[in-house]
Order: structure tokens, then C-alpha cells, then sequence
């Protein structure tokens, strides 16, 4: 396979197929971690890891796969991945595993990563299929750390728990008209308008072109 | 019959498929064993030193330094676990799941700093709305004052209950009392509820004026029920402590 067609692989999914902003897809957990960047962070990789190493294993066994259980198939490779994150983190990132807490395990019913397996990896071959899983991850990534960017530094002053607000701007006692964060945005429909206006934005840059 | 081949097809490939994946989150599990259970009781140190109000960078070393678990008999008397005749790894080892408070000898932490005693923490363990809930709470040497207080191992709604783990929240136990004092201040050690309770909205809105701000804890909306589990915890893992506790308080 050449290499420009590997390379479309790759960079489809990442704007024009951006599986949160154009299809729409695992918003659920798009709203829940992105109160701040590291937990945002910490998602995108692990979904990242998960679609594209799922998707590579469903397509090297998309021959042998029998219809009938075409999706339990899929859904078990899943679930070796996604569990095998979760381990990872408790056993290395133990404080982020408490925050995200069932967010990891839900990783198997995230829309994105069944959608990836049946929709491009039970068509093509392992590394097309791993670099699509690859860059949906990707996709769905940095649009997370997007909205837990605007969500640290707007909620709570800080990005990447780094005070970049200085706490001379604040409002005190004495100075009541200085800054103040904005309260709605450790919030989960903070999250929601966020990505509303994320999907506006790449839909109105898309129409452009 | 092309039937049956077909069905038996599906059958191996689902058996194969069930055995690799079973194989790899084994080893898997078994390979991260340890590694988890060194990060979990690190953890563990770290929320009692939270609940002792100790801050530090190096959790472990400052554990060994200024914890000592002891253990308090029925009649309130602190002995160590060699006057108890215990040995303390095989005695958390048996009791962690059911807690220390029903216990003939009930564990407790004494928070050294030098030669001087700061407090204790008492492990607190109940029940909230999906699981078992388990956390620390610390008690100034008076008996009653509240240095902290932290759960470490909970499985409540996350966003709702969960928040229990939340420092913001647990903040707010600091010079909290457990006893309940009367209006006049004064604490009947023998009789006084004791306690914390969370209760339904701001303390500073349901108790303006009176002292029973002292033993209430701000509610979670939307978590009433996690909460109403956090009280019964307190109020049953602290009553069997009240010998030793009134003996605090007086002396």
C-alpha cells in the first residue's frame, strides 16, 4: 500500500472525519473528564491507545471472524485493552485512576472506538486500520484537551494545576470589581456549550473549504 | 451439514478468542499485583497524614516517623499491640474489611511529633449508597477538636457521593467537634451525642445560632443518601471509642 494512501488514513479522521466534531461521537466522556488538562489528558491517551490497537487486532482477525459473533469478537479485544489501561493506572497513576474512576472502564461502550471497529477496521487490513484507530484517538484527544484547556484556566485559574491566572487579579474583600472564575465551568454543561461551539466552529472552517 | 460446521467454527473461534484474552489480563493482573497494592497502601498513608493534618513530600518516611498504631481496650486504655498480645499486620490483614470499632481491641493511630503527642486518627468505616466506605478521621489530644478528615476508599455516584473524597469538601471537618456541646458550651462527655453529621444544605443557613453548627458538616446535593452514610459511619465507629475519648476530654 502506498504511502500517500496510509498517510489519507491517518489524516482523515484527525479533521474531516473528526469522530467528536463531525460524527458526533463519545460525548459523554468528552463532558465528564475535562474539568482540567491532566485528566483530559490522560483520557485522549488512553482512548487513543485503545482504538488503535483494537481496531489493528479486529482487522487481523477479520478473516477468520465468523459473522454471528462479529461484534462480541470486537467488544472482547476491546475490553483486554480498556482493562488493561485501568490496571496500568492503578498500579502508576494512582490518584489519576481515583479521579477518573469509572470513566476508564467506560471506555468500552465509548462510541468512538466500536464505531472505528466495525465501520473501517473489518474492511482493511491491520496497519490502515491501526493508523485510522490511531488518529480517531487523536482526534477525540485534542479536542478534549481544547475544552479542559478552556475549562482549567477559565474554572480555576490554573493549567496543568500551574497558576497562570496571578492571584493579584482576583477579587478580595477590598478590591470586590477584580477577576473572578468562572463558576460555571468546572460544571459539566460548561463542557456541553464548549463543545457546541467547538462543532459550530469546525462545521462553519469545513463549509469554507 | 453445513450447518453444524459452520456452528462449530464459530464455537473454537469463540473459545480461542475467550482463552487468549483470558490468558493476557491474567498475567497481566498478576504482573501489576504488586506495584498496585504498593501504590494503594501509599495512598492509604498519605489520607491518614491528611487526616492527621501532617503536609509532606516524602509520605512514607514521615509515616514512620510520627504514626504509631496503638490499640484501645474496652475499658478506654491505650496499649501498644505487644501489651495486647497482637501482631499488627495479621490483625489488619483480618479486620480491613469490617473495621476495627466492634472489636475487643480497636485500632487507633497516635500522631507523634518529637516526644509529644499531637492527636489521633480513628479509622472510620461504613456504608454509603452503592459500597463500603472507609477513611480516617483525626482528633486533637482534647478529645473532641477535628484535625481532618478523609475517605479513601469509596464507590459512590462519581460527581455526586464520590465528592466525599474531594479535599474541598473534607476541608470543612477541620475544628469541627465530635462531641455534641450543650448551648452553654459545656460538653457532658458522658452523655453528648457523639459524632458528625451531614446534613441537607449549608450548615451556616440551618444552624445560624446554634451549637449544633459545631457537629454539622455541609450536605452534597444530590447526595443525601451518601451523606446520611458518612453520619451513621462516624456515629458508629466513634461510640465505642467514647471511654477512651471521655478520658481525653477530662484529662
Amino acid at each position: 500500500m502506498s504511502k500517500q494512501i496510509l498517510k489519507t488514513y491517518f489524516l482523515d479522521p484527525l479533521w474531516k472525519n473528526n469522530q467528536i466534531l463531525v460524527a458526533v461521537l463519545g460525548i459523554c466522556s468528552a463532558l465528564a473528564v475535562t474539568v482540567t488538562v491532566p485528566v483530559a489528558l490522560t483520557m485522549a491517551l488512553s482512548v487513543s491507545f485503545v482504538t488503535a490497537f483494537s481496531s489493528f487486532f479486529v482487522s487481523l482477525i477479520r478473516k477468520k471472524t465468523p459473522e454471528s459473533v462479529r461484534m462480541i469478537a470486537q467488544l472482547a479485544i476491546i475490553s483486554v485493552f480498556v482493562i488493561t489501561v485501568d490496571q496500568f493506572l492503578r498500579a502508576y497513576f494512582f490518584e489519576m485512576s481515583k479521579t477518573l474512576s469509572v470513566f476508564v472502564g467506560l471506555i468500552i461502550t465509548n462510541c468512538i472506538v466500536m464505531g472505528r471497529a466495525e465501520s473501517m477496521a473489518k474492511n482493511v487490513p491491520p496497519i490502515p486500520a491501526f493508523l485510522d484507530g490511531l488518529s480517531a484517538g487523536l482526534g477525540y484527544g485534542y479536542v478534549l484537551l481544547i475544552i479542559g484547556a478552556l475549562r482549567e484556566i477559565f474554572g480555576f485559574g490554573t493549567f496543568f494545576n500551574i497558576r497562570i491566572i496571578p492571584d493579584s487579579w482576583y477579587a478580595t474583600f477590598s478590591h470586590p470589581d477584580r477577576y473572578v472564575n468562572i463558576g460555571l465551568m468546572p460544571l459539566a454543561p460548561a463542557a456541553f456549550f464548549l463543545l457546541g461551539m467547538l462543532v459550530w466552529i469546525a462545521n462553519y472552517i469545513s463549509n469554507r473549504e | 451439514m453445513p450447518r453444524l460446521s459452520e456452528m462449530k467454527r464459530t464455537l473454537v473461534f469463540v473459545f480461542i478468542l475467550c482463552s487468549i484474552c483470558a490468558l493476557i489480563l491474567s498475567t497481566l493482573a498478576s504482573a501489576l499485583k504488586v506495584p498496585q497494592e504498593k501504590a494503594k497502601q501509599l495512598d492509604k498513608s498519605k489520607q491518614l497524614l491528611i487526616a492527621a493534618n501532617i503536609s509532606t513530600d516524602d509520605v512514607m518516611a514521615t509515616y514512620k516517623e510520627r504514626i504509631r498504631p496503638k490499640v484501645v481496650n474496652k475499658e478506654g486504655e491505650l496499649l501498644t499491640f505487644e501489651e495486647a498480645k497482637l501482631d499488627y499486620e495479621s490483625y489488619l490483614e483480618k479486620n480491613q474489611k469490617k473495621g476495627f470499632s466492634h472489636l475487643p481491641f480497636k485500632l487507633l493511630y497516635e500522631i507523634h511529633s518529637g516526644d509529644t503527642i499531637n492527636g489521633y486518627v480513628i479509622p472510620i468505616n461504613g456504608f454509603g449508597l452503592w459500597d463500603a466506605i472507609y477513611g480516617y478521621l483525626g482528633i486533637a489530644e482534647d478529645g473532641t477538636t477535628v484535625l481532618g478528615a478523609t475517605w479513601y476508599q469509596q464507590a459512590e455516584t462519581a460527581g455526586l457521593g464520590a465528592n466525599i473524597s474531594l479535599p474541598e469538601w473534607q476541608i470543612q471537618f477541620k475544628d469541627k467537634y465530635i462531641f455534641q456541646p450543650s448551648q452553654s458550651g459545656d460538653i457532658d462527655y458522658t452523655r453528648a451525642p457523639l459524632g458528625l453529621t451531614v446534613i441537607k444544605g449549608k450548615v451556616a443557613e440551618v444552624y445560624p445560632n446554634s451549637k449544633k453548627a459545631l457537629t454539622s458538616i455541609d450536605g452534597i446535593s444530590g447526595a443525601s443518601l451518601t451523606g446520611k452514610g458518612v453520619t451513621d459511619a462516624y456515629a458508629d465507629c466513634l461510640e465505642p471509642y467514647r471511654p477512651f475519648l471521655v478520658k481525653l476530654g477530662r484529662s
